[in-house]
């Protein structure tokens, strides 16, 4: 009973005990509590928790990228540079997806700079390679030779047969004379395009010796033959052989070497085109045998 | 009948082949279609008495001019330098560019092109745009409206027959 009694006496006292006492933390732990409020808040909002830790997480995941990057190219750039060349056809996000749960999140800004350079160089070339022949060649098919389609797939049967000749003006791209069998579109227009074709090819390739000498397209090759100040190209259809081509390139020579020997071209002059064209037809129309 | 290359170069998006198209076919489109590599086409102009016929290469634009093929430059009589008048960022190189091109092409002759002038609205904005492109701007033009496009290859013309 005493004990029922003595337990019951702090019973009773209790509540006003408990609220002094609750009171008393209030006052003492107020400053405390607030704070703790804060942080709570600051721990249940992402936003808030971002603004926080967002200098310090990225300060070190800043080093880690730059010691990543620093040991990355060595430890495992060429394995790396692999996957991305053969993945390169594969989305971003899907090449990303692969490759994080290997390397982890850190690395991801990594691969995507990584990523972006390769994409760009390889684009860069795509650009170059790609569309200015395809321009220009869809341009030329349908323009220069209004050859049909059926045509020309009998004349893949035939022998090689001379669709134009143009001497080019080496770095002005100007024509200095030409010959084509049909009427094409402006001969002008044509020797500036393949000067610019033949100078983007031979800058892509970085090979300032050699010089482009054939460009395909389909049922067209346009042989190039270059000489000191001007070059000559050829376009013809259908297959050329090689014994065709040792011959038409000697006919070439051999034009500059009879025909050319006086000229200077300093000054490009309708005059002197028209001299020179009527030479070239007289000089090639030997050699189309098959015209 | 003597010709002449031209080339247009200068950044993306400047106007090169609205200038182009305004001066050979007399025609504007507002559409943005850049140009890939490049494209050749031709008029012939009178000079006095002479007829000139000038073959004009309009190439795709580059931020900074030594990003195109040093060749395409070669044996050029005449280069069009053009800039965008709304856009500081087409003239911020302007100098360097223009420098780097006299070295390349030494014979031709370089005209400075301010284009668009069409976009601002009063002749105190030209001013003062044109007060803070770091070379003198030789013309100023607008495809759109063709104002100074003739004048522009007139003189050329003119100055590369001289
Ligand atoms: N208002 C105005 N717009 C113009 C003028 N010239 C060109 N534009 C517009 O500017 C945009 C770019 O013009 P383009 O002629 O394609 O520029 P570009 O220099 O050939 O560009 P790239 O081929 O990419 O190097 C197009 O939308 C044109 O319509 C002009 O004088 N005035
Ligand atoms: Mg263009």
């Amino acid at each position: 009973m005493e004990s029922k009694q003595h337990n019951e006496k702090p019973d009773k006292l209790d509540p006003s005990k408990d609220k002094l006492l609750e009171d008393l933390r209030h006052i003492l732990l107020e400053k405390d509590r607030e704070e703790l409020e804060r942080l709570k808040y600051i721990l249940e909002t992402p936003d808030e928790l971002e603004h926080y830790t967002a200098s310090i997480i990225d300060k070190r995941v800043e080093q880690r990228v730059e010691r990543l990057r620093q040991e990355f190219r060595s430890e495992f750039g060429e394995p790396v540079e692999k996957i991305i060349e053969q993945k390169i056809e594969m989305s971003k996000n899907e090449l990303l997806d692969v490759l994080t749960p290997v390397f982890g999140k850190m690395i991801r800004k990594y691969i995507s700079l990584q990523f972006k350079l390769l994409r760009e160089q390889i684009e860069k070339q795509l650009k170059k390679l790609k569309n200015t022949p395809k321009n220009f060649w869809y341009w030329f098919k349908s323009k220069f030779t209004g050859v049909n389609q059926g045509d020309l797939i009998l004349e893949e049967l035939d022998k090689p047969k001379i669709e134009a000749i143009y001497l080019i003006q080496k770095q002005s791209g100007l024509l200095l004379g030409s010959y084509a069998r049909e009427s094409v579109a402006d001969e002008d227009m044509i020797a500036g395009m393949l000067t610019a074709i033949k100078a983007f090819v031979e800058d892509a390739f970085q090979k300032e010796q050699q010089e482009l000498e054939l460009i395909e397209w389909e049922n067209y090759k346009v042989l190039i033959q270059n000489f000191n100040s001007y070059y000559i190209a050829v376009a013809l259809v259908g297959n050329i052989p090689a014994d065709y081509r040792i011959d038409l390139e000697q006919s070439m020579g051999a034009f500059v070497e009879k025909e050319l020997q006086d000229k200077n071209f300093e000054e490009v002059d309708s005059e002197i085109t028209q001299q020179v064209s009527t030479k070239i037809k007289e000089h090639f129309k030997l050699e189309e045998a098959n015209d | 009948m003597i010709s002449k290359k031209v080339i247009l170069t200068g950044s993306f998006g400047v106007g090169k082949t609205s200038l182009f198209r305004r001066f050979i076919e007399n025609k504007f489109d507002e559409k943005y279609l850049t140009t890939i590599g490049v494209k050749v086409d031709k008029k012939v102009v009178e000079v006095g008495d002479r007829k000139l016929t000038l073959i004009i290469w309009d190439i795709a634009g580059e931020v900074k001019q030594d990003k195109v093929p040093t060749a395409y430059f070669m044996g050029t009589h005449g280069l069009v330098y053009v800039l965008d008048l709304t856009r500081p960022d087409t003239y911020k190189n302007i100098a360097e560019d223009i420098e780097y091109l006299q070295k390349i092409s030494p014979k031709s002759t370089i005209k400075v092109v301010g284009n668009k002038c069409d976009l601002l609205e009063s002749e105190e904005a030209l001013e003062k745009v044109l007060a803070e492109i770091p070379v003198p701007c030789n013309f100023t033009t607008s495809a759109k409206t063709g104002e100074n496009v003739e004048t522009l290859f007139a003189e050329l013309s003119a100055a590369m027959l001289a």
